[in-house]
């Protein structure tokens, strides 16, 4: 059973009288344990099925199976504890709480899965430590370099052992050094078993990864084995 | 998400905005401190007014002949209303007031003129001395009993227990000389005025020195607190037959009815100035709503990205729905303390003033806060929770 199984997927925005064809008829499955990078120019509806793929936003016709169920009939709720549970967020802008320690920041997942403060404290410690971070456990993000906090970002999405690593764009904010730097560490969670999605424009970022799914204009453009 | 972390994400959430926090809470601080001080001080008026009117007497009736063919009732008539079963006693009562002299100085007192079953009626007591007799009233003598202020007024620098002295002493009342026969007990100063400030003469007396023959008022005491009904049903029976159903030319008031209806009279205005000063909780809550509504614009990302690491709907309303009420509560809290300062406060800077802090008050005015955090939290929690995580995301 493929971790992602999307078919025949639509999604139309309606920006008052226009309609437009964010999505048009994708269809795209993930195995568990691939790493696989989705590519295409801003406007090429690449953020708009990232969006769908991570449980932010529902299509509006098509079918979305996750881990085997159907997402698309999820409601607002039902939508969150997915997201909370199987699926872990990089984001370009890294969207760490700026009021919360690096540790809180990676606590907060378990905050909303209701477990123990004792439990959270341990298991964040340990995906912070896992990122190479121990030492600035207790530093807000305002007290941590743009690619600490990408990798603080990369604890908070690890600490659920979610089957699924979202990445969007996580070294657009961040210089080619760190931002290669990143990259490794998604390549090593890869390795270790998890399934990475890395949305990107960069080819050299996309390039990293085993498949490449090219996407333009709402449609798939190409989906190929990455050259070694 | 547990609901202990709940509160400590809203306490963390509030410190961190101290002052806006602090300014946020002022409208509840206001509202519940002056809802506590002003029910607080109409409790305590009621309470100084109920125990004033109790200390003349529970089983006290009085009857005042208000129409114009109102005359005194004859020596016949007061012994049909004594001989009432439900009756104990009756005192006629004239009142004036009249210029006490001393040296130079002048002080104005009351004066009372009666019969010696006032003493018992009235529930007055006499601390010095002796009460006016029937032989005083028979005789018209010139003897009076005299309240602690009219002394104080007279002799300030005598000390109270040189006044046994005083006795057999004569004292002037509007240039004509009385003897003092007696000193009332004190019965205190309440905001109805001191009981202290007068003296007590014979009715006799009373009527060449006030110049009024007729007597318009009339005490009368029922046997006990359970015959004050049946006092009254007689009383108006007897009067009724005296001016052939004429109700205007007579009133008869129990003292329970007085009462009751200064006591109700007190209630609704305590509850008038309360529920003024609850207007501005309300205002206060209002601000906290505003408040709550821009904090949740400010904090659109922060929504945007606790929703999507997976915080459930009711898990943001519950954040911003607590960071309300802990709001309204510390202020409901800071009210409360200053409120009751402040009630303990007037008392020392007004004299005369009661005031009285019931729990049942502090409580219900704190529950009200909480209330108000209630009430003015839950549309901007509402309104936080139903954002969507990808609009609350990219919003700037």
């Amino acid at each position: 059973m493929p971790l992602i199984e999307i078919s025949h997927l639509n999604k139309i925005y309606e920006l008052g009288e226009n309609k437009v064809n964010a999505l048009n008829d994708i269809n795209l499955n993930v195995e568990e344990h691939e790493f696989v990078a989705i590519i295409g120019p801003s406007g090429s509806g690449k953020s708009t099925l990232m969006n769908i793929i991570g449980c932010l936003d529902i299509a509006t016709s098509g079918s979305y199976r996750l881990n085997g169920t159907e997402i698309n009939d999820y409601d607002d709720n039902a939508l969150s504890a997915v997201r909370n549970k199987t699926i872990g967020f990089i984001f370009q802008k890294f969207n760490l709480l700026s009021k919360l320690n690096a540790l809180e920041n990676v606590e907060l997942p378990l905050v909303y899965q209701g477990a123990g403060s004792k439990e959270r404290r341990e298991r964040a410690i340990e995906a912070l430590k896992t990122v190479g971070l121990e030492n600035r456990m207790r530093h807000t993000p305002a007290e941590l370099s743009g690619g600490q906090q990408q990798r603080v970002a990369i604890a908070r999405a690890l600490v659920t052992n979610p089957p699924l690593i979202l990445a969007d764009e996580p070294t657009g904010n961040l210089d080619s050094n760190t931002g290669s730097e990143i990259l490794t560490m998604l390549k090593e969670l890869n390795a270790r078993g998890s399934t990475v999605l890395l949305i990107t424009h960069d080819n050299t970022v996309a390039s990293q990864a085993k498949r490449i799914v090219r996407i333009k204009d709402g449609c798939i453009d190409s989906d190929e084995e990455a050259n070694p | 998400m547990k609901f202990t972390q709940a509160i400590k994400m809203a306490l963390m959430s509030i410190l961190s905005n101290r002052m806006r926090s602090f300014l946020t809470m002022l409208g509840i601080v206001i509202g519940i401190s002056s809802v506590i001080t002003l029910i607080g001080l109409g409790d305590g008026t009621r309470q100084t007014i109920t125990s004033s009117i109790e200390g003349m007497g529970t089983n006290l009736l009085s009857v005042s002949l208000t129409g114009n063919k109102a005359k005194s009732l004859t020596d016949t008539e007061l012994k049909t209303l004594r001989s009432y079963s439900s009756v104990k006693g009756v005192a006629p009562i004239i009142t004036g007031t009249a210029t006490a002299k001393s040296g130079t100085d002048s002080y104005s007192t009351s004066v009372e003129g009666s019969v010696p079953e006032y003493s018992s009626v009235r529930n007055i007591n006499v601390a010095i001395g002796r009460f006016i007799t029937q032989d005083d009233v028979d005789n018209r003598y010139r003897v009076i009993d005299v309240g602690v202020e009219v002394l104080q007024n007279i002799y300030p620098d005598m000390k109270v227990s040189e006044y046994e002295t005083l006795i057999g002493k004569t004292i002037s009342l509007n240039g004509s000389s009385f003897e003092i026969v007696g000193i009332l007990e004190s019965k205190g100063t309440s905001i109805l005025g001191s009981s202290d400030n007068r003296v007590i003469m014979p009715q006799t007396t009373a009527e060449r020195f006030l110049q009024s023959k007729n007597v318009k008022t009339y005490y009368i005491e029922a046997k006990s607190s359970d015959d004050v009904t049946q006092a009254t049903n007689d009383l108006n029976t007897f009067f009724t037959q005296k001016y052939d159903g004429d109700t205007d030319q007579y009133r008869v008031m129990s003292q329970s009815e007085l009462l009751s209806t200064s006591s109700q009279t007190l209630s609704t205005l305590t509850m008038m100035l309360a529920g003024i000063a609850a207007i501005s909780l309300i205002v206060g809550g209002i601000g906290i709503m505003n408040i709550m509504l821009v904090s949740v614009t400010e904090r659109t990302r922060e929504i945007g990205i606790r929703k999507a690491i997976g915080a459930k709907r009711q898990d943001i309303m519950l954040q911003f729905l607590i960071e309300a009420v802990v709001v309204s509560c510390i202020g409901g809290l800071v009210g409360l303390a200053l409120g009751a300062g402040l009630s303990l406060m007037v008392p020392m800077i007004i004299t005369g003033l009661n005031v009285s802090l019931s729990p049942n008050v502090m409580l219900m005015a704190f529950a009200f806060s909480a209330a108000v955090g209630i009430v003015f939290g839950i549309y901007p929690a509402g309104k936080a929770s139903k954002l969507k995580p990808i609009d609350a995301l990219s919003y700037e």
